[in-house]
C-alpha cells in the first residue's frame, strides 16, 4: 500500500495522531502537499461521506475523520499556500441572534472543512450587521444562516432580508438550516437552500462553488 | 383515588448521589446568566456574581433556602374558572397540557403548513372540549398573516378570548414579555388580580450546558417581579449539548431547571414553579433530533423523581409524542409507550398533547386521539384498591353469580361506570364495526372533529375584558413591530 492509500485508510479510521503522523512522513519524503490532499486525505474524507449517507457510519465516526484531516491540512498548509492552492470556495456560517445553539453549526464547520471550502465560522447569536460584515470581508461563496429554535428563525429572514437591503444579496448563495427549519421555510424567506443535516450542507455547498 | 402505581427508576442512594451533584454543580460551576439587573439582585442576596463574565455560583444555604421557599401547594386558574389545576392534584393524578413551540399545523385533511391564525381559532375551540386536556400552550403561529416580531402577543390575543383552561406562555423576545403580562393583566382587570389568580404561566428555557440568554432570563426576572408562575424548562440533546447517556442528559436538564427555580425563590419567594425538563437525544447516524428515544424516556423518568421525590417539588415532561411524521403505527407505539411509562412517573404534568414530527407539527386529529390516551393512562395512574367492596366479597359469598347474576347486582350498579370507555375505539364486533362503515380510529377522529367543530364556543372573554386585552394588542404592536 503506497503511503497515500495509507493516509487515506487512517483518515477512515478516524486515527488522528497516525494520520497526521503519517502525512508528516509523506512530506519529510518529499511527496507533494497537492498529491498528499488530492490522492490521500480527500478520497479517504469522501469515502466517510459517502458511508454516512447511507446510514453506514455513525456522527462520532465522521467527526473523527474530518478531525483527523483537517489537523493534517494544517500539517501541509503552509506547502499549500506556497504552491499557490486555494481552498475550493469560502463559507461563512453562524447560528442567528438570539440562538446559542451551536451543535449543528459546527458540524456544519466541520464538514464543509472536510469538503475543501475555507469556513468563516462567526459563531453564535449573530444578527445582520455581522454577517454583512463578514460578506464584504471575506467574500464568500455561501453563508450558512443556523437557527434552532421556532422563536429564532424569523431571525434567518431578517438576516436575508438586511443582506438585500444592503445590495450584497447577489453576490451569494444563501443557505439555511436548523430543527425547525424546512424548505417551505426556505423558500418563504428567500434562501437559496435548505439542507436538512451537516453532510447534505457540505455536499450542497461544494457542489455549488465546484459548479459555479 | 390517589395515585397508587409509580415506577421509581432510582434507587434512594442513585437519588440522593444525583441530588448531591446537583448542588455541586451549581456551586462549583455555576451558570452563565445575561441579564444584568439579574445578576446584580441576585449578587446581593448572596450569589458569588462576577459581571463581566456573567458568570454565577450559588451557596448551599442560598439552594436550601430556595429549596425551603417553593410552595409545596399552588393553583394554575383558569380564564373560564371552570378548570382551575390545584397542585398537587388532589385525586394523585397528572394534569395534560397540549404541545408547545411547533410551528407546522397538520388540517384535518392532512395538509402540512406553517400555524395560521386563524387555525389557533380552530385549535382552541377543540381543545377547549377535550376533557382530558387541563392546559394549553400557544401554537406557533407563523408571521405570515401576523407580524414576525409579534406572534407571540398576536397568538395570546386569540388565547385570551378564546380558551377556557390555563395558559402557557411562550415568548418569542425579551421584549415581547412586558406586553404579554399586560395583556394577561388586561385580560383579568389588572396585574394585581392576575398575580391573585394567574391564568398564564410562563416558559423561560435553558441553553445547554447552564446557559441562559438575555430573553429566558428577562422572562424569569419579569416573573420574578409580576409575581407569576414560570415553569422553567431545559430541552437538552443527549449526544450534542449534554452527555450521550440518559443519565448524562436527565442530570444536565435536571441541574438547569433547578437553578432557575433556585433564581426564581431568591428573587421572589413563594413563586409557583413546577421543573419542567423536556429532554431530547440526537441520533447519532441521521443527527436528527428524536424525542422518542427508550432511553430518554427513562431520563425523563429519573427528572419526575428526582424533583418530585427529592425536593417535593412539582415536575413536568412529555406524556406523549413521536418521531413520526405521520398518523401512523411508529406514532401509536411510540406514543402509547411513552405515556405508560410516564404516567407511572411522579409527574404531576405531562404534555404534548397533539403532536407529530418530534414537537413540530400540530394536528387536531391527533390532539382528538391524545385525549382518549390520556385518558387511558390517568386510569392506569389510578391504580387498584383492594379492599372487600373492590373484590366483590359480599355478592360472591352471597353467590350473586347464581342469581340474579353480576350483571344487574348491587355491585355492579355501583361501580360499571368506573371503567375508562374510550368513545372512539371499536368496542362493538366486526359486523357493528361494518355496519358503521369500518373506520379506522382515525376516521373516527376526523368524523368526532367534524361534531365537535360545529358545537358552539365553550367560552368567550367578557367583551369589555377582550376590547382592553385589543388595547395591550395594540400599544405591543407599536413597540414591537419594526415595520409599521
Amino acid at each position: 500500500m503506497s503511503i497515500l492509500n495509507e493516509i487515506s485508510e487512517l483518515v477512515i479510521e478516524g486515527n488522528i495522531e497516525g494520520t497526521k503522523a503519517k502525512v508528516e512522513l509523506a512530506v519529510e519524503q518529499g511527496i507533494g502537499a497537492v498529491s498528499i490532499l488530492d490522492e490521500g486525505l480527500m478520497p479517504g474524507i469522501n469515502e466517510i461521506g459517502e458511508r454516512f449517507a447511507k446510514f453506514e457510519i455513525f456522527v462520532p465516526n465522521v467527526l473523527m475523520s474530518a478531525k483527523a484531516m483537517n489537523i493534517s491540512v494544517e500539517v501541509i498548509q503552509p506547502l499549500l499556500t506556497a504552491s499557490g492552492a486555494k481552498p475550493i470556495g469560502t463559507a461563512v456560517i453562524g447560528t442567528v441572534k438570539g440562538d446559542l445553539h451551536d451543535i449543528g453549526k459546527n458540524l456544519v464547520a466541520l464538514m464543509m472543512k472536510s469538503s475543501g471550502l475555507e469556513v468563516i465560522d462567526l459563531g453564535s447569536d449573530i444578527g445582520a450587521d455581522k454577517y454583512i460584515e463578514a460578506i464584504e470581508k471575506y467574500e464568500p461563496d455561501v453563508i450558512g444562516l443556523s437557527a434552532l429554535l421556532t422563536t429564532t428563525m424569523n431571525e434567518q429572514g431578517r438576516i436575508i432580508k438586511a443582506i438585500e437591503e444592503k445590495g450584497l444579496r447577489d453576490k451569494i448563495k444563501i443557505m439555511v438550516g436548523g430543527a425547525p427549519v424546512t424548505q417551505a421555510w426556505a423558500d418563504k424567506i428567500g434562501a437559496d437552500a435548505f439542507t436538512a443535516d451537516a453532510a447534505d450542507a457540505a455536499r450542497w455547498a461544494k457542489n455549488y462553488v465546484v459548479n459555479k | 383515588m390517589k395515585s397508587r402505581i409509580k415506577y421509581d427508576v432510582m434507587t434512594k442512594d442513585e437519588l440522593n448521589h444525583m441530588k448531591s451533584r446537583m448542588e455541586e454543580l451549581l456551586i462549583k460551576r455555576g451558570i452563565h446568566l445575561d441579564h444584568d439587573e439579574m445578576l446584580t439582585e441576585l449578587s446581593e442576596l448572596g450569589c458569588i456574581v462576577d459581571m463581566e463574565t456573567k458568570q454565577l455560583k450559588f451557596t448551599k444555604e442560598l439552594i436550601d433556602k430556595a429549596v425551603a421557599s417553593v410552595p409545596k401547594e399552588f393553583t394554575l386558574y383558569s380564564p373560564s374558572g371552570k378548570r382551575d389545576l390545584k397542585f398537587p392534584h388532589p385525586e394523585g393524578k397528572f394534569y395534560v397540557r397540549t404541545n408547545t413551540g411547533a410551528p407546522n399545523y397538520m388540517t384535518v385533511d392532512g395538509e402540512t403548513h406553517f400555524t395560521k391564525i386563524s387555525e389557533v381559532n380552530e385549535w382552541y375551540h377543540i381543545a377547549n372540549q377535550m376533557e382530558n386536556v387541563d392546559y394549553f400552550t400557544l401554537p406557533s403561529t407563523s408571521g405570515e398573516e401576523v407580524p414576525g416580531d409579534a406572534v407571540d402577543v398576536y397568538t395570546l390575543e386569540r388565547a385570551l378570548n378564546l380558551a377556557e383552561k390555563h395558559i402557557w406562555l411562550q415568548p418569542y423576545e425579551g421584549e415581547n414579555v412586558k406586553y404579554l403580562i399586560d395583556m394577561a393583566a388586561a385580560s383579568v382587570g389588572g396585574l394585581d388580580k392576575l398575580r391573585e389568580r394567574p391564568i398564564v404561566s410562563f416558559i423561560a428555557c435553558s441553553v445547554s450546558c447552564l446557559n441562559y440568554k438575555r430573553m429566558d432570563a428577562e422572562i424569569l426576572y419579569r416573573c420574578a417581579k409580576a409575581g407569576l408562575p414560570v415553569q422553567p424548562c431545559s430541552l437538552p440533546t443527549a449526544g450534542a449539548n449534554t452527555p450521550v447517556t440518559a443519565q448524562g442528559t436527565a442530570f444536565m436538564a435536571a441541574s438547569e431547571v433547578f437553578a432557575m427555580i433556585v433564581m426564581l425563590q431568591l428573587l421572589s419567594p413563594g413563586l409557583p414553579v413546577i421543573a419542567t425538563t423536556l429532554l431530547f437525544s440526537m441520533d447519532m447516524m441521521t443527527t436528527y433530533t428524536l424525542q422518542s428515544n427508550t432511553e430518554i424516556t427513562m431520563a425523563r423518568l429519573i427528572c419526575m423523581q428526582l424533583f418530585e421525590q427529592g425536593y417535593n417539588i412539582r415536575a413536568h415532561s412529555y406524556g406523549t409524542g413521536t418521531d413520526s411524521l405521520a398518523i401512523d403505527e411508529q406514532n401509536m407505539i411510540e406514543r402509547t409507550s411513552l405515556i405508560h411509562s410516564m404516567a407511572m412517573s411522579d409527574a404531576s404534568v405531562l404534555g404534548g398533547a397533539g403532536q407529530l414530527e418530534t414537537a413540530k407539527t400540530i394536528s387536531p386529529i391527533q390532539l382528538i386521539i391524545d385525549n382518549e390516551i390520556f385518558g387511558i393512562a390517568q386510569r392506569l395512574r389510578a391504580g387498584l384498591e383492594i379492599n372487600d367492596d373492590y373484590l366483590g366479597w359480599n355478592e360472591i359469598m352471597d353467590g350473586v353469580d347464581t342469581n340474579p347474576g353480576f350483571i344487574m347486582s348491587d355491585h355492579t350498579m355501583k361501580h360499571f361506570e368506573e371503567s375508562h370507555r374510550p368513545d372512539m375505539f371499536n368496542r362493538g364486533g366486526l359486523s357493528k364495526w361494518e355496519e358503521n362503515g369500518s373506520k379506522t380510529l382515525q376516521e373516527s377522529a376526523v368524523e368526532k372533529y367534524h361534531k365537535l367543530i360545529k358545537n358552539p364556543a365553550t367560552y368567550s372573554l367578557d367583551p369589555e375584558k377582550s376590547a382592553a386585552v385589543k388595547e395591550v394588542l395594540k400599544k405591543a404592536h407599536k413597540a414591537l413591530v419594526k415595520e409599521q
